[in-house]
């Protein structure tokens, strides 16, 4: 397990403190009744805060639309 | 606090205790301000579950009249600019020409007024903090950026009278826009991004700094009472045993000014009601002609007790301790001296111990904005003002031992000591409010109350506040005792919370309290809610005198009269029914 993806479900476990931490990494937003409008942007306050990066909206928001699109998102904006 | 760690605290935090129930009124997305603030709450309040409710967007005026339906405990008010009017935002398109100017100014006085009402109201019913704006205000005057232009400073000056105005009314807290810059850079507060897309005008380090405030504001934290200090290198520059009285020196000319401001600092502590008292390894002769010294910025008349000798820091401060009868947290001690500083907070650990910063003027700075939250109190009373009096004319009465000889007897009698009893059926008294929630040693059962939970009490019928107020000969005490009771029976009276003063103890106040309350209500019986705290010795050693007996905690008339000794009070009244 590498240390984004410890951060970034550690991001994710406060985002959704109801969801058991196991099952964060499949967490989508289809499916999820807590995944809001206040949840997302809980998420990206947090990944900016974490990775000191801001999530440019709303182009990509249907990329972000689960943990691991979001991971696929931040890992790619790590390498630029 | 970052936000992550506000909302692990908040998971961490969820069911336990019980539910305080506080609300965020603002126009904008609540947001991380929600989370924040809810954290800060439960930091401060650690045992409790922390329930924040927030209103509808864009809706500042109804979401304050929507928390007077509620019963929260606080409300935090938090004003932007958009809410004054929504030109001031950037949300909504409605012209920044000139002309619309003087029209936004117009709207601006509208909603300040539309926000008043509810504030007092709310003021009367909970705690209330308010937050004034705190984000730019938007490139919209004509003058360029480095001048000020006669609309931002008309703004300006109405927020001001608005936030002046409003701090006046009971109950109602500003946050001071003062400590907000310096926690908060102007520049760091405003997302524009997040503003456009959620709603949300704030970054997170300024929600969090706002949030924290906000909290710091509601939820009262009890001011220290007494603050210690060394004299040498604090209160003035050199050792005085060594330099002498000429050799010792506080002000701009001699280049020590850092001490003749901390002078003037205590000094106004002290005339605040904050106990100030040296402990100085010194020559108390010396000591005593020093404080005669011109120029001197704390007056000797405002430091009691001076404990100077060569023993033990840690023994001076227990002797003043002893002689302020306070406890140790309740008490700051300053020193120049890191070691004297180890040595004080070892024997007393409850102490709060400050090094005083030599030769550093910003540190000095911030020593005394520290002093300023330990010692800040929401409001001064005239007790405040006769307390380091009061302490010196208790020296007079400090023969407990011998209460029961002539001499001690002769003293009560000869003292003059009128009692004034208030009955006040709305509860207002913030003295009462205050001693309730400072007093330890003589307090019925300990228990505290938020404004919310005081004023509650008496939408009950038949519940009665009553304030005791003393002086003698020696001078005045203030109000010194409060009584909340109400009527279980006819003529059985139930005493919910009872504390007096320490500064009024050996003075047969609380039998004249007893005295008062038979005779007022006509009660043939007392039944007292009292609880034995870790601190409430003198008030079980009272009750133990006058034979009421646990588990029924009653005591009758008959039982009152034939154990209350002879009481000397001149004793008058008065109610505000």
């Amino acid at each position: 397990m590498n240390d984004l993806y410890k951060r970034l479900v550690r991001c994710f476990a406060a985002a959704f403190p109801d969801v058991d931490e196991e099952a964060l990494p499949t967490l989508q937003a289809s499916g999820t009744e807590t995944w809001d409008s206040v949840a997302i942007a809980t998420v990206f306050a947090l990944v900016q805060e974490e990775f000191g990066i801001e999530i440019d909206m709303p182009e990509k928001v249907e990329d972000l639309e689960s943990f691991n699109g979001v991971y696929q998102y931040i890992a790619s904006r790590l390498r630029q | 606090m970052k936000l992550i760690e506000a909302l692990e605290l908040l998971k961490r935090s969820a069911g336990h205790g019980q539910t305080r129930l506080f609300r965020l009124a603002c126009g904008f997305t609540p947001l991380h301000l929600l989370t924040f603030f809810r954290a800060h709450l439960q930091l401060s309040l650690p045992n409790d579950r922390i329930d924040v409710t927030a209103g509808l967007y864009g809706d500042l005026p109804g979401n304050l009249e929507r928390s007077l339906s509620e019963r929260e405990r606080g409300v935090a008010v938090v004003i932007e600019n958009a809410d004054l009017d929504s030109r001031l935002g950037i949300r909504q398109l409605g012209g920044w020409e000139p002309g619309k100017l003087v029209d936004i100014i117009s709207g601006t006085i509208n909603s300040l007024r539309r926000l008043e009402e509810p504030l007092v109201r709310l003021g009367e019913s909970c705690s209330v903090a308010v937050s004034l704006p705190t984000l730019p205000v938007l490139p919209i005057d004509f003058p360029a950026g480095w001048q000020s232009g006669a609309f931002e400073l008309e703004l300006r000056q109405l927020i001001g009278e608005f936030g002046s105005c409003i701090s006046r009314i009971p109950g109602v807290r500003v946050l001071n826009q003062q400590r907000i810059d310096l926690l908060s850079p102007l520049l760091a507060r405003f997302d524009a991004k997040s503003e456009l897309l959620t709603g949300f005008p704030y970054r997170l380090e300024h929600a969090d700094v706002l949030a924290n405030m906000l909290g710091a504001t509601l939820v009262a934290r009890t001011p220290k009472k007494g603050v210690i200090t060394d004299l040498d290198d604090t209160c003035w520059r050199g050792v005085l045993g060594e330099v002498g009285l000429e050799g010792i020196s506080w002000d701009l000319a001699t280049k020590a000014q850092l001490h003749g401001i901390y002078q003037q600092f205590l000094q106004a502590l002290a005339a605040r009601g904050v106990l100030v008292a040296v402990a100085s390894r010194n020559d108390p002769v010396l000591v005593e002609q020093a404080f005669k010294l011109p120029g001197m910025c704390l007056s000797p008349d405002s430091v009691f007790p001076v404990a100077a000798g060569w023993g033990r820091k840690s023994d001076s401060v227990a002797s003043i301790l002893r002689s302020w009868n306070i406890s140790a947290d309740a008490v700051v001690y300053i020193d120049d001296s890191p070691l004297e500083l180890a040595e004080v907070k070892a024997a007393h650990p409850q102490i709060e111990c400050i090094l005083f910063p030599r030769q550093d003027p910003a540190g000095l700075f911030e020593l005394l904005e520290r002093l300023r939250d330990l010692f800040g109190k929401e409001r001064l009373s005239q007790e405040d003002t006769i307390r380091s009096h009061t302490l010196r004319a208790n020296t007079v009465f400090d023969m407990k031992g011998p209460e029961i000889s002539p001499t001690y007897e002769q003293l009560l009698r000869d003292a003059g000591a009128k009692i004034h009893f208030r009955v006040i059926r709305s509860g207002r008294d913030e003295r009462a409010f205050e001693l309730v929630n400072k007093t330890n040693q003589f307090n019925l059962n300990g228990k505290r109350y938020d404004e919310a939970q005081w004023r509650a009490y008496f939408h009950h019928d038949g519940a009665i506040l009553l304030t005791a107020s003393y002086e003698d000969r020696f001078g005045p005490l203030g109000e010194i005792a409060v009584v909340r009771a109400c009527r279980l029976a006819e003529r059985i009276l139930r005493i919910d919370d009872w504390v007096m003063s320490c500064r009024a103890f050996s003075r047969r106040v609380e039998y004249q309290c007893l005295q008062y309350l038979f005779h007022r209500f006509d009660a043939n019986t007392v039944v007292l809610d009292a609880i034995e705290t870790n601190r409430n010795g003198p008030l079980w050693e009272f009750l133990e005198e006058l034979g009421v007996k646990r588990p029924e905690l009653c005591l009758s008339r008959q039982q009152f009269k034939s154990r209350c000794p002879v009481l000397y009070h001149a004793v008058t009244a008065s109610a505000d029914e």
